[in-house]
């Protein structure tokens, strides 16, 4: 009886059968790498966009995701523009600090055999998918709803 | 065997709460790849019949004039930018559907497998977002030198 408990301990333990080999910490600290990679370059692309939309230029890329996805913002009006790009500096910081999160402890969590800190990267890489998620469910509900808004304007207009 | 046996005690194990953790990441991964991908598909749809209607020729003319001599040139430049998002949004998917059979079975193989499309999706998009960087900082350096 006595015994039992570590056993069961044991068996939750292991309840997941995968290890992570000598070959999976290779490509896990890899993937951490490119990611705080991603992270780094999409903090300094915010800088950067704030700085060139701050003094005054027109045209700016906006960063979203780590990368540029092409989204190119021309501004009439330069308060609106200043503030929108606050806002996607805002939005973006906060996803991009979740993956920072995930590879700077994954990758500790690797070096260090720390299956503990493994797990609060991938927690941190969970938050970074669900808000990523969230956002898009929030995109395209007001795109279908900018449809919808279109097809009974055009309804009326006839 | 016995030094088997205590390689694999020694070694990182995969717990009850990675496991769950994992499990909900993927989730939403999936999630993003196949609206990323269904997303694509439409993309390209729209490219297609707007470069068959000259649509884009005309819009991409007042951007930069000329290039209505191009349509070859702008269509291979589209399908390049589609291909590279392509084999992101692939790669989500692979990640996702992977390291879920992987823990469902209980395979190393598969698991692994998943791991190294996330890399590999990391590594594309650590790219992209160094070429992005660059980018951004010629913008920055317009800003001086006008």
């Amino acid at each position: 009886m006595e015994n039992q408990q570590p056993e069961i301990i044991n068996q939750l333990d292991n309840f997941f059968n995968i290890s992570f080999d000598a070959n999976m910490r290779a490509q896990i600290k890899q993937v951490a790498l490119w990611a705080k990679i991603c992270a780094l370059c999409a903090f300094a692309g915010y800088v950067v966009t704030l700085v060139v939309v701050i003094f005054g230029q027109r045209d700016y890329s906006l960063e979203a995701e780590g990368f540029s996805v092409g989204a190119f913002l021309r501004s009439g009006n330069a308060g609106g523009s200043i503030v929108g790009v606050l806002v996607s500096a805002l939005v973006g910081g906060i996803i991009n600090y979740f993956l920072y999160r995930f590879a700077a402890a994954t990758g500790r969590g690797v070096e260090s055999m720390d299956t503990l800190k493994v797990n609060e990267g991938f927690n941190s890489l969970r938050i970074y998918f669900k808000i990523f998620g969230i956002i898009l469910i929030l995109s395209l509900s007001l795109v279908a709803l900018g449809i919808l808004v279109a097809i009974v304007a055009f309804g009326i207009g006839r | 065997m016995e030094e088997n046996v205590q390689e694999s005690m020694l070694e990182m194990h995969l717990d009850y709460d990675g496991g769950n953790i994992l499990k909900e990441t993927v989730r939403w991964s999936r999630f993003l790849s196949v609206v990323g991908l269904i997303g694509l598909g439409v993309c390209l749809l729209v490219t297609v019949l707007m470069l068959m209607g000259g649509a884009l020729l005309t819009a991409f003319s007042q951007v930069m004039p000329g290039i209505e001599g191009f349509a070859g040139v702008l269509l291979i430049f589209c399908l390049f930018v589609f291909g590279i998002v392509g084999i992101l949004v692939w790669m989500l998917y692979r990640f996702s559907t992977l390291i879920r059979r992987g823990i469902e079975m209980q395979d190393q193989a598969i698991f692994n497998q998943g791991m190294k499309s996330l890399k590999i999706y990391f590594l594309i998009s650590g790219i992209f977002a160094i070429l992005g960087l660059l980018i951004n900082l010629i913008s920055l350096t317009s800003l001086f030198h006008p």
